[in-house]
């Protein structure tokens, strides 16, 4: 942790909310970026994502120097995310069912179509779009994992420390990730 | 290594997590199989693409709408402060708290202590106007301040004091006695024991005084208990136990020759009504010697040995219990006819003065003022003593308290950043 780091820190347990902004400057988008891959849904990840950095910025008292801000903040980023997903998961409703308007009237669902869309397509090559889906398909534990290790470039050390689990849990839950992402990537393929 | 465990291994290979071992092994492998080695170039295919996945731009106004959400929380910070400040406060109110309920408990410790002490028969010794401070002395300490010397004769066995004194209960229970007395034509058998603590500046004329006082009225000294308690400057201060007995009709005489003579620090009479007892017991008695005169009169008519013995065993049985009671009867007997008096005596300097009540309001009040001054200065002194004596229990249970103070402190800064 540099001394740069460590000043703008200490500033932000003040209440600067400026340093505490140039802190996160460059860490904001990839939390934005792990929020919209566990929740695969705009609003959700900047609601998700600035409910994390908020969190950050309340409890950076608890933060002790002594691991890096990164690891800490991502830590905060990662556990926020995740329960973000399951309490909305707790007021999800099923696309199948109907929507009951009193009276005995009831309504099926529009739910709109966007996986033929072109504009969804358009400046994405085709198999980043796969991968988007094959991670999305990813059950949460394996997603983050494979978010932290292969597009966030994390050691493994970082990684037990982010999700609070001993090495040898990482390096297998690594392991089954890639290759359950690699199947899934095979199934999507075989199927376009 | 099989193909399985490979590949169950490529992605540890890939981050270089594998021990020199394994990694060997591993090459090995590789050399060999095609199929891993298609495996890996997957894995190494897949994580390239990972790698180089875009990252998503947030939405527009995203860093806006965050700054704001920032300074809310910003202000809701600093109040959070304050409200962390109060609780700080707020704690040392339960220390300080703590710490005055702590001093206020050992204070009234020390004064029960005080009162316990004073219950069981030790006179203080200092030299205040008044020692009497608790209401349950002052009952029968009262009268005798009140007005000594108009104290009537009280020895002489006809107890009228009651229509004099009507508020004091001595003498309200001889007057429960003397209903009794009418209702049966029997011995009233009444114990009389006082306790009394007194002062006096010449202990040996005193005890010389007393002895020719008892002879004249027919009691005598039945143990003398003296020492020296204190050595002042070449006078030695004694110290007396004196067991008295005296005929009971001389009782109140003498109760009231030790009042005028020294200076009578606590007071305590006790009439024990044993009458009942006495007269059941004279019954057992006359019961048991009918029933021994009938077994003496079957033990006559008695044929066999071992109705003899039956009856002999039960006679020895009657008798031995009517020698019991007789015993205790003439116990009473003996205690009713010379009453006892436990008199404590010790030798001061100057014996204090006693404050008679005058009945006058500058009098009562100033009385009211040194005994409160007084007992303040005692209280004051009980509880320094219980604070240092309980220091053992005391300092533990601070330092425990001080520690837990903190810990709560350090508990509630955790849960509130």
């Amino acid at each position: 942790m540099n001394s740069n780091e460590r000043w703008l820190v200490e500033e932000s347990r003040k209440g600067n909310v400026d340093a505490f902004e140039e802190l996160i400057r460059d860490y904001k988008k990839s939390a934005y970026n792990i929020a919209l891959r566990v929740l695969r849904n705009v609003e959700d990840a900047e609601d998700a994502s600035q409910e994390a950095l908020i969190k950050i910025y309340k409890s950076i008292n608890n933060f002790n120097m002594e691991s890096t801000f990164k690891v800490w903040m991502y830590r905060i980023v990662v556990n926020t995310c995740i329960d973000f997903k399951r309490k909305k998961s707790i007021n999800a409703v099923s696309i199948d069912e109907t929507i009951d308007l009193g009276s005995g009237r009831e309504i099926q669902r529009e739910i709109s179509d966007e996986s033929n869309n072109p504009d969804a397509l358009i400046d994405r090559s085709f198999s980043t779009q796969l991968v988007n889906d094959a991670i999305g398909k990813l059950e949460d534990d394996f997603k983050t994992i494979i978010i932290l290790r292969d597009i966030k470039g994390f050691t493994y050390g970082e990684i037990s420390e982010i999700l609070s689990c001993n090495l040898g849990t990482v390096k297998s839950r690594l392991s089954r990730a890639r290759k359950s992402l690699k199947e899934l990537l095979e199934k999507e393929m075989k199927q376009s | 290594m099989n193909c399985n465990e490979i590949c169950d291994k490529l992605s540890l290979y890939i981050d270089n997590e594998l021990s020199d071992e394994e990694m060997h092994q591993m090459e090995e492998h590789l050399k060999s199989c095609g199929n891993c080695q298609e495996e890996l170039k997957e894995y190494r295919d897949l994580i390239s693409v990972l790698k180089s996945l875009p990252e998503e731009e947030p939405p527009e106004g995203y860093c806006e709408r965050l700054h704001k959400k920032l300074l809310e929380n910003s202000t809701q910070k600093t109040e959070k402060a304050a409200s962390k400040i109060k609780s700080i406060n707020r704690f040392k109110w339960v220390k300080y708290g703590s710490i005055a309920a702590a001093l206020i408990l050992v204070f009234i410790v020390g004064n029960m202590n005080n009162l316990g002490i004073n219950n069981l028969g030790k006179a203080k010794t200092e030299s205040s106007y008044d020692a009497d401070e608790s209401p349950a002395e002052n009952k029968f300490a009262e009268p005798q301040m009140a007005a000594p010397e108009e104290a009537p004769e009280m020895g002489n066995g006809n107890q009228n004091m009651d229509e004099i004194r009507g508020e004091s209960e001595i003498y309200s229970l001889n007057d429960s006695v003397m209903i009794t007395s009418l209702k049966a034509e029997r011995e009233i058998k009444i114990i009389k024991t006082g306790t009394i603590s007194a002062q006096t500046e010449d202990y040996d004329i005193f005890l010389d005084d007393l002895t020719m006082k008892l002879s004249s009225l027919g009691g005598f000294l039945e143990s003398n208990n003296t020492e020296v308690y204190q050595v002042y400057d070449d006078n030695k201060l004694m110290y007396g136990s004196i067991r008295i007995r005296v005929p009971q009709e001389s009782f109140y005489e003498l109760v009231d020759y030790l009042e005028n003579t020294v200076e009578v620090r606590r007071k305590n009479i006790n009439e024990t009504d044993a009458t009942k007892e006495y007269y059941e017991k004279d019954n057992k008695v006359k019961n048991l010697e009918v029933q021994e005169q009938h077994l003496r009169e079957l033990f006559e008519k008695a044929n066999t040995v071992e109705e003899m013995l039956l009856i002999e065993n039960e006679l020895r049985r009657v008798r031995t219990e009517i020698d019991a009671l007789n015993i205790s009867l003439s116990d009473i007997n003996d205690r009713a006819a010379m009453s006892t008096i436990n008199l404590e005596i010790e030798e001061v300097m100057t014996a204090s003065l006693t404050l008679k009540s005058k009945d006058s309001v500058w009098e009562r009040s100033k009385n009211g003022f040194i005994n409160t001054v007084n007992s303040m200065i005692r209280a004051l002194g009980n509880f320094v003593v219980n604070v240092i004596s309980s220091s053992p229990i005391l300092i533990p249970f601070i330092i425990v308290c001080i520690v837990g103070f903190f810990k709560i402190k350090k508990y509630w800064k955790k849960k509130m950043p």
